[in-house]
């Protein structure tokens, strides 16, 4: 692997006009506590399996960040989780699923709203209490109101409702590189580095993508398939993006709160494909020709 | 800047306070003011000749600079700003209240909090029976905010309470949640034996180490479950005189009243129950 030694990109690194589509999403922010780090990690983790794309999955959801136990509600160790979906009802009902099959199931958990209640709320502990079966209780306390349901280890508490907002989707970074494995290294890099950004997730598995996707498919059933333009092995049997010398393309979603946020994790991503720039050919982003989303993400103007 | 109220009357009867509030007089001169009409036994009087008044409401902040065991009524449906008594305070604070503040540097009589249904109500000292009670002729008392009170109260204190939070500092008379229907109710202190009879719903936590419970509470076992810990940082936040290092550690949960639905709650230290411990 080359050391980031490199000052600055190099005037061809990212591609020319390259700009990743990105577009509005009901996102929520989510804490989940337990007594101990490894159980709140276990429930963010669970809760946010198989929550990739919204092609496939009810919901793209990520671990945002670890919690101590200064900053969480109950003052427990704790997770907070970002979840994105296409509406709010949708998301309502991904977020109760996930939060009553993954976090009330986990030892010692607990679950609260991570954004202001504001105008625009999801129930969730409203929705879970009924697993009390007539014995959850409901508790209003600093003006939230809170459910307590037994459960087989005391009780499992939940916020009545969650604060949403619109968030943006689709933010991306696409690293093209010869060798696969330095490829992959640099991805690896960028991806922890935007993972430090704030109101964030990379909803991908390590938060890399392989397998990007394009709209469509000869098979009418699917909504999307594999992204042909940047499959390097399929140069020279369809149209290509990619430049001749390139083996490997991975891509990096990126969901955040804000397109503020979305743009400055891009910007951190840059940073690194900056930094180890030889070990890339280039950096792209996808894109649907401006068609579908609002948000144009161009690289060039965070560099 | 706070508009200032200080009791210059001698009379011993009793003043009706009601409707002189931060929201009201926010939009009168201070000549309005004086002239605003409360009850003084049984005639109507403006306010100044019992006040001297000074000061202005810029800041929703109205104070009555003097103690009036004798004056009645003081917030009663007050729904913004902050009331400050210096000085003990008499019956019916905070009466229907429903948003804003009142804080009293001293003791309060009887009936604080009736009716309550939202806002927030702080006693420096003791207050008298029937805190967040129902208004006459209703079973619903206190519906929704929060009443600290750092010293004792009289018998019935949160009697029908439906939502809401009573902190209690030191002791608590009979007949404490006597009828609740859900809220929380935390005393610091010894309370009169059978706290919480016929109580539908709600939690009482009692912090004092010898309780005597009714027969018809059942005991589930020792317990430190997470809303105890919101409740605690919520009663911290609220500065309120309760002891949060014993929310620190299991407490004994028992299920009641069973006379009637059985779905109430009291938690106590463990081992504080008086018949337990002479078993």
């Amino acid at each position: 692997m080359t050391p980031p030694n490199t000052p600055g990109p190099r005037p061809n690194l990212v591609e020319p006009g390259a700009f990743a589509e990105a577009f509005p999403m009901t996102a929520t922010r989510l804490v989940v506590t337990a007594d101990t780090p490894a159980w709140a990690l276990t429930a963010a983790q669970t809760m946010t399996g198989y929550a990739t794309s919204v092609i496939a999955c009810d919901a793209e959801a990520g671990i945002e960040r670890v919690l101590d136990e200064s900053e969480t509600p109950d003052g427990r160790p704790g997770a907070s989780i970002l979840l994105f979906a296409f509406s709010r009802d949708a998301l309502e009902k991904a977020v109760s699923n996930r939060v009553g099959q993954c976090v009330m199931t986990c030892p010692t958990t607990a679950c609260y709203s991570g954004l202001p209640a504001g105008e625009k709320t999801i129930a969730v502990g409203g929705r879970l209490r009924y697993f009390g079966d007539g014995w959850q209780i409901s508790k209003q306390l600093g003006g939230k109101r809170y459910w307590r349901i037994p459960v087989m280890d005391g009780e499992f508490l939940c916020e009545e409702t969650f604060g949403t907002v619109k968030g943006v989707a689709g933010g991306n970074l696409i690293f093209l590189g010869e060798d696969p494995r330095a490829t992959l290294a640099v991805a690896e890099s960028a991806a922890a580095a935007m993972r430090s950004i704030p109101s964030v997730i990379l909803p991908f598995p390590g938060g890399i993508a392989r397998s990007g996707s394009k709209v469509g498919s000869k098979y009418k059933a699917l909504r999307a398939s594999t992204n042909t333009a940047f499959a390097p092995m399929l140069r020279g049997q369809v149209e290509t993006t990619l430049p001749s010398s390139v083996r490997c393309a991975y891509e990096i979603v990126i969901d955040g709160l804000s397109l503020e946020a979305v743009e400055d994790a891009t910007r951190a991503g840059l940073e690194v494909a900056g930094a180890m720039q030889n070990q890339l050919v280039a950096v792209t982003a996808g894109n649907y020709g401006g068609k579908l989303g609002p948000y144009h993400i161009k690289l060039e103007n965070l560099i | 800047m706070p508009l200032a109220l200080r009791f210059t009357s001698a009379s011993q009867l009793p003043l009706e306070l009601d409707g002189i509030l931060p929201e009201r007089v926010q939009a009168l001169s201070q000549g309005a003011i004086e002239k605003l009409l409360i009850r003084h036994g049984n005639r109507l009087e403006p306010l100044a000749e019992h006040f001297a008044i000074s000061g202005s409401i810029d800041d929703g902040t109205l104070i009555f600079e003097s103690a009036m065991p004798s004056g009645h009524g003081i917030g009663t449906g007050m729904t913004a700003g902050v009331i400050r008594v210096v000085g003990h305070a008499g019956r019916r604070i905070g009466a229907q209240m429903r948003g804003g503040r009142i804080e009293v540097e001293g003791s309060a009589g009887d009936l604080l909090g009736q009716g309550m249904s939202g806002g927030r109500i702080a006693v420096t000292g003791d207050a008298g029976d029937h805190v967040a009670g129902p208004l006459p002729g209703s079973r619903r008392g206190m519906t929704g905010g929060v009443i600290t009170i750092a010293g004792s109260v009289g018998a019935f204190a949160a009697a029908g309470m439906r939502r809401g939070l009573v902190a209690i500092g030191q002791s608590a008379g009979a007949g404490l949640g006597y009828r609740m229907i859900a809220g929380t109710l935390v005393v610091q202190g010894p309370c009169a034996p059978n706290p919480g009879l016929e109580m539908k719903r709600g939690s009482i936590v009692l912090l004092d180490r010898a309780i005597e419970l009714a027969p018809t509470f059942r005991k589930a076992g020792a317990f430190r479950p997470v809303f105890l810990r919101l409740l605690a940082r919520e009663l911290a936040s609220l500065n309120a005189t309760i002891d949060i290092r014993a929310f620190g550690m299991p407490l004994d949960l028992f299920h009641g009243d069973l006379l009637t639905l059985g779905k109430g709650e009291i938690w106590t230290r463990a081992g504080a129950l008086a018949s337990e411990t002479q078993a």
